[in-house]
């Protein structure tokens, strides 16, 4: 009631402006996503492409009935959460750690140069990357065995076996990426005042401790973002990777519910089922992400967004 | 971390719908009819009707005025267009256009490999062209939902003998261009014998080890044994394998295992005639854990490639061509892909093929399938569902029919072996025309003479004479399989159809119900166990395997295919 | 002012120089293999004997990419829906950023706004809803269906607005004192402030559009028209051995040419790769706080 009172409020104050401003944007999302969304409905339908949404039946939670019918469907979704997960923290992590350290360098063209070529493996698809990975680290003739020959660490089928593919996918997934996240990390490290370190410095703090109480603070907002944004993958394992890179003896802890759901499509059109792993994954991210979102505003009075 | 969401869910829900017809093609009979000469012409003359083309029951009638039919279609990315020519306006249009009066509109085109996903965003919009291919499932699904034209009359009535003679080739992959005893779809059948897998070997190596071409299970196990550890390739090096095989195992084109199951008389992946006379799945079949035995200790021996669960046949392939690999079974075409880099890389290498062996006195029967690649439809809204019918029958005419003789250039292959089919929107061709053709060439090749060929003969026969001539890796390909009489990859086709030496699947339906089920379930569980066993598990897991199988609905699945083969 | 390395740090920073060297020495190997891979002779390529340096040098693959028409259209189309695409994207993002970081006192719709918007990041409606859209739209077969439904950047609208949030409150101060209205504070005060933030969300864009392969071959009809990773996907895809057939055999050896994937591959990346360094301008430039004269 006094959202609508303010929204008539705001024609005659300058937060019309706002108003305006944001109208494109809000136009947009409402035209490709919000309506788009009544396809969500696919998730509690026995969907045929023909009758369209208006016109197929409706079977409640059938569909997710039939995906949890799976013989292994517990295995593929704890595989799904596991890797996810470990993918959410490396994918913090790494990047922050590596933004830190590139900070230090004072050399510029080192600096630059550094960052420019750890973001290349970005632009590499898991296509061409899963036949380099193959060789690399290859029991018999990859590099990774090879170098780890050197500490006495017998050769380790990376790709074939299912206890370590898991760290596999995480390791590769963290080693593609990290660039992408470094540049975020150090667009949000060159925000920090400078005289806060300057102030540091004149209270005896050593590199270490302006980290620690300068630097760090000074991302955390970032940080914090991100880490809440990052929830949203909470069910995202990857497909594009596992896919290039899974075969059936990993299957056990590298199946997960897009490659199970990507198999049973080759039988048929699973629309609905497709629909509610969909519906499945959001809900939870989404609950995840507003969980956050209370915990941060309740306990340390802070809104991430 | 950049995580794009729309992106990601349209994958996650688009990667379901990238359906690619995995469906093995089966088994042919051999009933090749010689096309009649002269269409029958019977002409029905309008009466007075200026407004509507006057159609002609002549299956090359032409449509005056003309007429506009929408399509869609999968095109394959490696054909090179020339400049100028589009796929909306090439040769093959603008023939049905002055012959056929037929202006094709090509709603889209889109690489083979994403057609499937066009064509389902086509029915989801309940927007579809007027002529279009469908996989089985596809097919399945607008049957269902009454959205094509029923082909049965307008077959009957328009289709040239040529046509008919190809559609109704194998009365297996007939019934499945139908649905509910109509006809809705045409299709390309499959040659059966051309499905089943060769031994290839490189006959070098085995002149380097002195050794001869095995003709038992138990001598290709000893070739793979002496390819293995017997340095054939001269190198001082121990780097080459016994046996290629890849993660696919027993579905590969190329370093599948069919055929070494086959020797044992095990026939994974499809359906047989058990001793009961049921029908039953091959992989669940005692006979699968003696080839699975084997395969077992050649692993163990050092024969197979220990990575080998991890590579699909693009990697594998690496292996030939490097020169570390001299013994795959595979099919009859893998001399185009990828023999020929093992030639390029190495012109000295030399590979033949070998029909495949039996374990004992029982003859080796080959694995095949029947079915139809390509099922075109008509949308029941297209107001000229004749004109498919048109369309193939002058691809059709040019290419083997009467019009061959002066058309074949301009329109299936060039002067310079240019394959212009692949621009016309749907070619069909004879079913076992490969054999017939692997005789002609062969013999001209020999005399070194082509001229009494014609079509595609002389096209073939021109490349083989390039690669006996020049020893052009590309060309190779029409030698090893049509050109080298007794020792072409066609010759042994042949001696498979002559020798019925073929175990056809007795399955050749649409999936059943609990197959749409449970079936990527079982398939998953197949791989899992049958790579594990290879790779050292305990062979005793296959017994438990097949408990497991039938528990999971393999039970329920044989019952409704032997319900289907008792009702047919 | 006096700088005092002491041994522990000189220590730590030529570790950190070797490490960081290191890291990205194991990231440029891959593409030094695909540089590699696209000078070398064919039968080197195919047989994996090709690691750091070409074997076989030969400018063939980039001969054979330079008569390919296709690679060459895709590639000024993709060149061109960058551009557009990322020019509407910031032309959206930086307003809106600025609403969404408007505080909650002043602008109660604030909170509604940012849930509409972060709302649309988790839920989507799939593939054939927006298709169906895009089509109701008029949009089908229609460049700016690359463009258009993925215009609102949700992720990088929320970066910007997070960054302008710890922005410090003296300028909203100021630029009220002197009577500014909303539109003269985002374009005067905001905007040049935001460089490295407005730096990241551009290059996020110009990555974004310039890697989106999959909308190009939904929402188009030929591929004339793709942009260049949509004609790369078909390009670089593994053969489907399952699919043979007689009449594909004449074209199987195109197949897996894996010199010609590798240069286009290099050639696709090349621009990107090129751009970047130009916006680390931005990234590295530190901001005196300083000069806010409150």
């Amino acid at each position: 009631m006094g959202l609508l009172k303010d929204g008539i409020e705001s024609i005659k104050n300058r937060n019309g402006a706002l108003h305006v401003m944001i109208l494109p944007a809000v136009i947009l999302l409402i035209l490709f996503n919000y309506i788009p969304l009544f396809g969500l409905v696919i998730a509690f339908q026995k969907y045929n492409v023909f009758r369209g949404v208006t016109g197929s039946d409706w079977i409640g939670l059938d569909n997710f009935r039939f995906i949890l019918a799976f013989p292994d469907i517990y295995q593929v979704m704890w595989n799904t959460f596991y890797i996810a997960m470990m993918k959410i923290v490396a994918g913090l992590i790494v990047p922050i750690v590596f933004a830190l350290l590139l900070n230090e360098v004072r050399n510029a063209l080192f600096k630059r140069s550094i960052q420019t070529i750890v973001y290349f493996p970005h632009f590499l698809s898991w296509v061409l990357l899963g036949g380099i990975l193959i060789d690399i680290l290859s029991p018999s003739s990859g590099l990774v065995n090879q170098f780890l020959a050197i500490f006495g660490i017998g050769p380790v089928f990376f790709l074939g076996d299912d206890t370590v593919f898991p760290y596999v996918l995480v390791a590769t997934d963290t080693w593609k990426d990290f660039g992408f996240g470094t540049i975020i990390y150090l667009a949000a490290l060159t925000n920090i005042d400078q005289t806060q370190y300057e102030a540091a410095l004149i209270d005896g703090a050593g590199r270490w401790k302006q980290t620690l109480y300068v630097t760090l603070p000074g991302m955390m907002p970032v940080i914090i973002l991100m880490m809440t944004l990052s929830l949203g993958n909470v069910l995202n394992a990857g497909f594009d990777q596992i896919f290039n890179l899974y075969s059936p003896i990993v299957y056990k802890t590298g199946d997960i519910i897009d490659t199970l759901v990507y198999r049973t499509g080759l039988i048929d059109r699973q629309y609905g089922p497709a629909a509610a792993i969909g519906f499945f994954k959001s809900v939870l991210s989404f609950a995840l992400i507003v969980a956050s979102y209370k915990l941060a505003d309740k306990y340390a009075n802070y809104r991430i967004f | 971390m950049n995580r794009k969401w729309t992106k990601r869910m349209m994958l996650s829900s688009a990667s379901l719908t990238l359906v690619m017809a995995m469906a093995a093609c089966s088994t042919s009979t051999n009933t090749t009819n010689p096309s009649n000469p002269g269409p029958a012409t019977v002409n029905e003359s309008g009466t007075g009707e200026a407004a509507s083309p006057e159609v002609s029951l002549d299956p090359l009638g032409k449509y005056d005025p003309p007429i506009e039919v929408s399509v869609a279609k999968g095109i394959n990315g490696n054909f090179k267009l020339e400049s100028g020519e589009t796929y909306d306006n090439n040769v093959w249009t603008q023939g049905y256009e002055q012959e056929l009066g037929i202006k094709l509109n090509y709603k889209w085109y889109v690489d083979n490999s994403q057609y499937d996903q066009k064509i389902g965003l086509d029915m989801a919009a309940s927007d579809l062209p007027d002529v279009f291919s469908v996989n089985r499932n596809d097919f399945q699904t607008l049957a269902e939902n009454d959205m094509l034209a029923d082909l049965s009359d307008i077959y009957r009535d328009y289709a040239s003998p040529i046509l008919k003679s190809i559609v109704e080739a194998d009365p297996k992959s007939f019934e499945a261009m139908h649905y509910d005893g109509k006809l809705l779809a045409i299709g390309q059948p499959h040659n059966l014998g051309e499905q089943v897998e060769m031994l290839w070997i490189r006959e070098d190596w085995l002149r380097n080890l002195g050794l001869s071409a095995p003709k038992t299970m138990d001598e290709v196990r000893q070739l793979s044994v002496a390819f293995a550890t017997q340095d054939p390739d001269q190198n001082q090096q121990d780097d080459t394998y016994g046996l290629g095989l890849t993660k696919d195992l027993f579905e590969s084109g190329f370093a599948g295992l069919k055929g070494f199951a086959n020797g044992y008389h095990a026939y994974p992946g499809i359906w047989i005639k058990d001793n009961a006379g049921q029908i039953a799945y091959g992989s669940v079949q005692p006979e699968m854990k003696t080839a699975l035995q084997a395969l077992q200790d050649m692993y163990k021996n050092g024969e197979l490639d220990k990575e080998f669960a991890v590579k699909d046949g693009g990697k594998v392939s690496e292996l030939t061509t490097g020169g570390k690999l001299g013994m795959v079974y595979g099919l009859f075409w893998i001399p185009g892909w990828p023999l020929n880099e093992s030639k390029t890389a190495n012109p000295n290498a030399e590979w033949k093929a070998y029909p495949i062996v039996s374990s004992d006195d029982q003859p080796v029967l080959g694995s095949t399938s029947a079915g139809v690649t390509g099922l075109t439809v008509v949308s029941k809204s297209a107001a000229h569902p004749e004109a498919l019918i048109k369309l193939l029958n002058f691809g059709l005419e040019t290419g083997y029919g009467e019009l061959a003789d002066t058309e074949f250039q301009k329109y299936h292959m060039g002067e310079n072996g240019r394959e212009l089919f692949h621009l016309s929107y749907r070619a069909l061709f004879p079913v076992s025309k490969n054999i017939d053709i692997m005789h002609k060439v062969s013999e001209a090749v020999a005399n070194q003479d082509g001229s009494g060929l014609r079509g595609e003969e002389k096209n073939t026969f021109d490349s083989a004479m390039k690669w006996v001539k020049d020893k052009n890796a590309s060309n190779w390909v029409h030698y090893a399989v049509f050109g080298s009489g007794e020792q072409s990859a066609m010759a042994i086709t042949e001696y498979y159809e002559k020798n019925n030496l073929m175990k056809v699947n007795e399955f050749y339906a649409s999936p059943t119900p609990t197959m749409m089920d449970k079936w990527s379930t079982l398939t998953k569980l197949e791989s899992e166990v049958f790579t594990k066993i290879i790779m050292g598990e305990s062979i005793d897991g296959f017994d438990a395997f097949v408990k497991k199988w039938k528990s999971l609905g393999g039970d329920e699945i044989s019952q409704e295919v032997n319900n289907w083969h008792q009702n047919k | 002012m006096l700088e005092y390395k002491s041994w522990s740090r000189k220590l730590f920073l030529w570790c950190n120089v070797i490490f960081l060297t290191g890291a990205a020495f194991i990231c440029i190997l891959p593409i030094i293999n695909v540089l590699a891979v696209s000078f070398s002779s064919s039968q080197y390529a195919s047989a994996n004997a090709v690691s750091l340096w070409p074997k076989g040098f030969t400018w063939s693959a980039y001969e054979f990419v330079a008569n390919k028409p296709e690679f060459i259209r895709s590639f000024l189309i993709a060149v061109k829906v960058t551009v557009i695409g990322t020019l509407i994207n910031l032309l959206l993002a930086l307003p809106s950023a600025y609403v969404l970081s408007r505080s909650e006192q002043k602008f109660r719709w604030r909170t509604v706004y940012v849930w509409f918007f972060v709302f649309t990041m988790l839920f989507n409606g799939g593939l054939i809803p927006t298709y169906l859209t895009v089509k109701e739209v008029g949009l089908l077969n229609h460049f700016l269906a690359l463009i258009l439904p993925g215009a609102v950047q949700v992720f990088s609208v929320i970066l910007l607005m997070n960054f302008f949030r710890n922005l410090p409150k003296e300028i909203d101060e100021a630029s009220l004192v002197d009577g500014a209205g909303h539109w003269t504070n985002l374009l005067v005060i905001y905007a040049p402030l935001a460089k490295p933030a407005l730096a990241t969300i551009t290059l996020l864009a110009i990555v974004g559009h310039w890697n989106n392969w999959f909308s190009g071959i939904i929402y188009l009809n030929h591929p004339g028209d793709y942009p260049l990773q949509s004609y790369l996907q078909t390009v670089i895809i593994k053969p489907d051995l399952s699919l043979i057939s007689s009449n594909d055999i004449g074209l199987l050896s195109t197949v897996n040419e894996r010199t010609s994937k590798a240069a286009q591959i290099f050639l696709a990346t090349l621009p990107i790769l090129l751009v970047y360094p130009f916006f680390q301008n931005y990234f590295m430039k530190g901001l005196v706080m300083g000069s806010v004269k409150g």
